[in-house]
């Protein structure tokens, strides 16, 4: 038998040499855990990882798998490695957000796609660094330092989910999982060169993701490959008793579909305009103009269109999306779990007060503090009900494209590819433009995804991203895959580390 | 223009139960100002929909479950690893009421 | 930064003195806890438990990561209410967060419905004919508990996210008596509908009462108070009487009421102030992203109202036309659905013998009174329906007396034995032989021959003296229709 090496390997013909008994489990993880345990300190990916603990877990899932492919369970996932951003609940596993408040936090339950991953025989793979409470573009925000660009480590990883990213690009792990409520997987993904998917909302359950905005986050996934997105993307999707936003419309398999007869031809693909406008770096541009030519090639038809109210996105977003944030962080009080303050003598609002200004960091006391100013006795109207109004307008605007025969809309992931570090943190606006590509998708809550197309002059990724109509994540994925075909894009985007 | 003064960033710190030091206090006035100001373009927005429209009224309609008591095993885990517990109930400072 | 309210100087109009002035204005804010197995929004059970915290999961903890799915069995009593009070449900209504911070609170918000309630429009009708219309009805979850040591607070969250509906009348009651009695027929009402245990003690059920005066003979409301958390139906109406005075002394003395929260302080019978208008809270209400829209369709009512039984308000009804007795004693008896269900077993059982009225009677006098006095209960009558009927069956057929009866009830109340065993063990059972009377009549008329003479005289009064002679003989077992005749014809034999 020849010797295979794991690392080489893809997450679903790892799956697949595992099931067929070529690969040992047990050699996958140890692979993937010398390569974690080499690279996470460079690369700050990981909150937490502890090798030992890991491979402690790792050996029961591989009691579970043993028996589940002796029975015959079909396992998707059988001994892949996957890490899990710092947000979403693994029983008994720390899991702080990124933040001090829960700094030893550990979760009492496991998540409603933990459980799936579980049984579907992957293995865990520590917890991955993102910014504090999903609230940031860099991880810069994270108060255990920002995950780094395997590209460039003076350059971020991107935001929220930038651990998941980094971990993902850097080989650490096949997959990982990340959230994303304004882009927080699809810009990480862009500035990392691997491919990000935000599904439809209500397509992935959020029970045991922390709340950051409740009516925009999305549990999504990173992998390097269209193919290996789908396999994973198939074993989390689905209803969910435990989710009230849990959607029941049916979920197909996607994985079975790819790589069959699908053409593009006859294909309307959408550029949306007010995304190519100022503020777009020249070479994402370029790239993403010749990404549309390889679309083309391939027998679609790429035309221009126009979403008057796209532009308010930004602002929409940052009313609503604190708004929640403000609600959502208010269980975070020290007093039935999280770092409570140590300090004596205080009396009960103090306590609180003490404890959640040790506990928080910059940025999440700001998009606190904005959320709790729209929704505060007379500015309702005025700021979170006319933003609902403004979202509802995108929302109708991007139907009425997909109502008018558009397939899939079209435009750069971010208009930079990754900055340096530092280079916004002091500007909050600045910040928050990294996201102007990416938040209408979750506004209108439709499914998107990064792919990464090719790199800057500077040898950073550049990502497209391709927006689809709520449960079209079939004709997302397929459509992402043409492209990969037409350039090989699965196996170019790897970083020298 | 500021739409936002220090009583203000000191109210909603009130709100949401943040205590600022001086710097903080000055540095989110200054944010939160030019945030405002940002959003403020919101006003130059057409809004086509009925003066009644409210979100909350065209979303989807909430499942309900069944009424069954179950048991979780949670609480354990939880004030295994909870700030301060006596007995089986988390201590606070005593409420003034 | 309680403080204390200066005490209402002791009025020397009296309380009937202020309500000649000042008519009080009242609404009610009850809160009720619905019975259902599981909590609103997750699976934990609503039973309560010994140890603090043990009917909790991670919802009601309050876990990062978790979300509410909606109890159905709590959207269907809460329906049951809404068409028993006759008001109209919104087919499609609102969860919104209530947001602040306390211990108790453990999401720092509590879901209930703000400005798109379920129902809205009720009423209830009193005794007095006056309708009482209920603005809103809304579905809440509850708190949990905060228990106060010396130096310390702690936390139980078993409570938290228990059912509830919050039921808020209009001000349209007008003195504490009607509060009352405004709380207890809302009480009836949900334990008729078995939607809730309707237990004020133990805080089944809750009452806040806001309370303003204004001059007789206007229109205009006067600044209210509002009073927290009224656990009896004694405190309702001690509260608010107190406070009734407490405000017409203030308005008397030139100054105003101010706005404020107040809490009861039943021990020292009266009112503390908790907070002040100008710190009521901002609790920055919005719709919750977890939760969707709360759907009551027309089917779905439907579907409830076959379940709706006969409610108190109509059962009066019944019972005035069906059985001939009076309101005031339909009511009574119609104030819990076991007393009603008791009453109308015990008129089946002793039909064409004994009236419904004298069933009522004896109910409402006699057993209520042992009921009350000896803490019975329905669910395992100590005197069962069939034993009571039997009683009432021989008092109805003569074979005891009234006076009888009502001493083999208390027999039967103290021992539990049935009325046969008692009456033929002392021998109570009713003398109905005319010769016997007879004789008995003739040697009182011998005894007494100034009394006779006095009767045959016109003073109508000793005839009950004679009356009296007779039965002391006959130990109260005579007839007393028989011994009637009998005394009525040798007295008239005489004249
Ligand atoms: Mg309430
Ligand atoms: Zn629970």
């Amino acid at each position: 038998m020849r010797e295979l090496d794991p690392l080489a390997l893809s997450a679903s013909e790892l799956a697949q040499e595992v099931r067929t008994g070529n690969l040992k489990a047990q050699d996958v993880a140890s692979s993937f855990a010398q390569r974690v345990e080499r690279l996470h300190r460079d690369l700050n990916t990981h909150i937490e990882w502890d090798k030992d603990s890991t491979l402690n877990e790792v050996d029961k899932q591989l009691a579970y798998i043993e028996a589940a492919l002796y029975a015959q369970k079909p396992l998707p996932l059988a001994g892949v490695p996957i890490a899990i951003k710092d947000n979403i609940m693994v029983d008994s596993q720390t899991v702080s957000c990124g933040s001090q408040l829960l700094r030893n936090h550990r979760a009492a339950y496991d998540a409603t796609v933990v459980q799936k991953l579980k049984a579907a025989g992957a293995l865990l793979f520590g917890r991955t660094n993102m910014d504090e409470f999903a609230m940031g573009s860099s991880t810069e925000n994270s108060s255990y330092g920002a995950a780094l660009n395997p590209w460039n480590r003076r350059h971020v990883a991107g935001g929220s989910s930038g651990g998941s990213a980094s971990a993902v690009a850097a080989g650490m792990v096949p997959l990982a999982l990340g959230s994303d409520t304004g882009g927080s997987i699809r810009q990480p993904a862009s500035f990392c060169g691997v491919v990000g998917l935000k599904p439809t909302y209500g397509r992935i359950s959020r029970y045991g993701l922390v709340a950051y905005a409740s009516s925009l986050d999305q549990i999504g996934t990173f992998a390097h490959s269209v193919r290996d997105t789908a396999l994973l993307y198939d074993v989390i999707a689905g209803h969910d008793p435990a989710d009230s936003t849990s959607s029941n419309h049916a979920s197909a398999e996607i994985s079975s579909k790819l790589d069959a007869n699908f053409s593009l031809k006859g294909k309307r693909l959408a550029v949306i305009k007010e995304f190519m406008a100022e503020g777009l770096d020249e070479e994402v541009k370029q790239q993403f103009e010749q990404a549309l030519e390889v679309y083309r090639q391939a027998g679609a038809t790429i035309e221009w269109v126009s979403l008057p109210h796209i532009s308010f996105s930004i602002p929409v977003y940052y009313i609503l999306a604190t708004a929640e944030a403000s609600s959502n962080l208010a269980r975070f009080d020290g007093i039935r779990y999280g770092a409570r303050s140590q300090k004596p003598g205080l009396n009960l609002r103090e306590l609180y007060m003490q404890t959640r200004s040790e506990g928080f960091g910059r940025e999440v006391k700001q998009r606190i503090m904005l959320g709790t100013y729209v929704l505060s006795s007379g500015y309702y109207d005025a700021y979170y009900a006319k933003a609902n109004r403004i979202r509802e307008l995108i929302r109708r605007e991007i139907q009425g494209l997909f109502a008018q025969g558009i397939d899939l809309l079209l435009s750069p992931t971010a208009p930079t590819t990754a900055f340096e570090l530092g280079q916004k943190t002091q500007d909050s606006l600045a910040m928050y433009l990294s996201d102007i590509y990416t938040i209408a998708a979750n506004l209108a809550g439709i499914p998107a995804l990064s792919l990464p197309i090719g790199l800057d002059r500077k040898g950073l990724p550049v990502g497209m991203q391709l927006m689809a109509p709520a449960f079209g994540e079939e004709i997302l994925l397929r459509s992402a895959q043409v492209y990969e075909q037409q350039t090989n894009g699965a196996e170019k985007f790897r970083p020298r580390i | 223009m500021s739409r936002i003064d220090r009583q203000t960033v000191e109210k909603v710190a009130s709100l949401a139960y943040l205590k600022l030091s001086e710097d903080e206090i000055a540095y989110y006035q200054i944010q939160l100002d030019r945030i405002l100001d940002y959003i403020k373009q919101l006003d130059g927005a057409s809004d086509s929909l009925p003066s009644d429209w409210r979100a909350d009224l065209v979303g989807f309609v909430s499942p309900e479950r069944a009424d069954v008591a179950l048991v979780s095993p949670a609480v354990e885990k939880v004030l295994s690893s909870a700030p301060k517990v006596v007995g089986t109930a988390f201590q606070v400072p005593r409420i003034i009421e | 930064m309680s403080s204390k309210l200066t005490e209402p100087k002791s009025s020397d109009q009296g309380f009937s003195g202020i309500l000649a002035r000042f008519e009080p204005v009242i609404g009610l804010e009850v809160h009720c806890q619905l019975k259902t197995e599981s909590k609103l929004f997750c699976s934990c059970k609503t039973t309560f438990g010994s140890l603090a915290n043990q009917n909790t999961c991670p919802v009601c903890l309050g876990l990062p990561g978790v979300l509410p799915v909606l109890n159905h069995q709590a959207v269907e009593y809460a329906i049951r209410l809404a068409l028993a009070l006759g008001a109209k449900i919104t087919e499609r209504s609102v969860f919104a967060r209530k947001q602040y911070f306390y211990p108790d609170l453990p999401k720092g918000y509590q879901l209930t419905q703000y400005d798109l309630p379920y129902c809205q429009h009720g009423s209830m009708l009193l005794d007095s004919g006056r309708r009482i219309l209920i603005e809103r009805i809304h579905m809440e979850e509850d708190a949990g508990k905060n228990i106060h040591g010396d130096n310390a607070s702690y936390v139980d969250l078993n409570r938290a996210g228990i059912p509830l509906l919050e039921i808020v009348s209009a001000p349209e009651l007008h003195s504490p008596s009607e509060a009352a009695e405004y709380l207890r027929k809302l009480r009836a009402i949900a334990r008729y509908l078995e939607i809730s245990d309707g237990n004020l003690e133990e805080g089944s059920f809750r009452c806040d009462a806001n309370i303003s005066l204004r001059p007789v003979g206007t229109k205009t409301l006067g600044v209210r108070t509002e009073i927290k958390n009224l656990n009896s139906f004694r405190n309702v109406e001690k509260a608010i009487t107190y406070e009734i005075i407490r405000q017409a002394d203030v308005l008397e003395s030139g100054d105003q009421v101010k706005q404020v929260t107040l809490q009861f302080d039943a021990a020292a019978g009266r009112t503390i102030v908790m907070r002040s208008k100008e710190n009521s809270p901002d609790y920055r209400y919005f719709p919750d992203p977890d939760l969707g829209i709360l759907s009551i369709t027309e089917d779905r009512i439907q579907a409830v109202r076959s379940k709706i039984p006969e409610l108190p308000e109509q059962k009066v009804q019944r019972f005035q036309e069906a059985f001939h007795i009076p309101a005031a004693d339909a009511s009574q008896l119609t104030a819990e659905k076991e007393l009603a269900a008791f009453f109308e077993d015990v008129v089946r059982q002793v039909e064409s013998i004994v009236a419904p009225k004298i069933v009522a009677n004896w109910m409402l006098s006699e057993y209520l009174r042992e009921f009350n006095a000896r803490q019975w209960n329905f669910a395992q009558p100590f005197i069962s329906s069939r034993s009571f009927a039997h009683l009432l069956k021989l008092l109805g057929q003569g074979t005891i007396s009234g006076k009888i009866a009502k001493s083999v009830f208390e027999q039967m109340a103290e021992t539990g034995e049935n009325p046969d065993h008692i009456i033929a063990s002392k021998g109570l059972v009713q003398i109905n032989d005319s010769a016997a009377i007879k004789a008995v009549v003739d040697e009182v008329i011998g005894s007494y021959p100034e009394q006779v003479a006095q009767y045959l005289a016109g003073k109508q009064k000793v005839y009950g003296f004679l009356v009296g002679q007779v039965m002391k003989v006959s130990a109260g077992r005579f007839n007393p229709n028989l011994l009637n005749e009998c005394l009525k014809e040798a007295l008239h034999g005489k004249s």
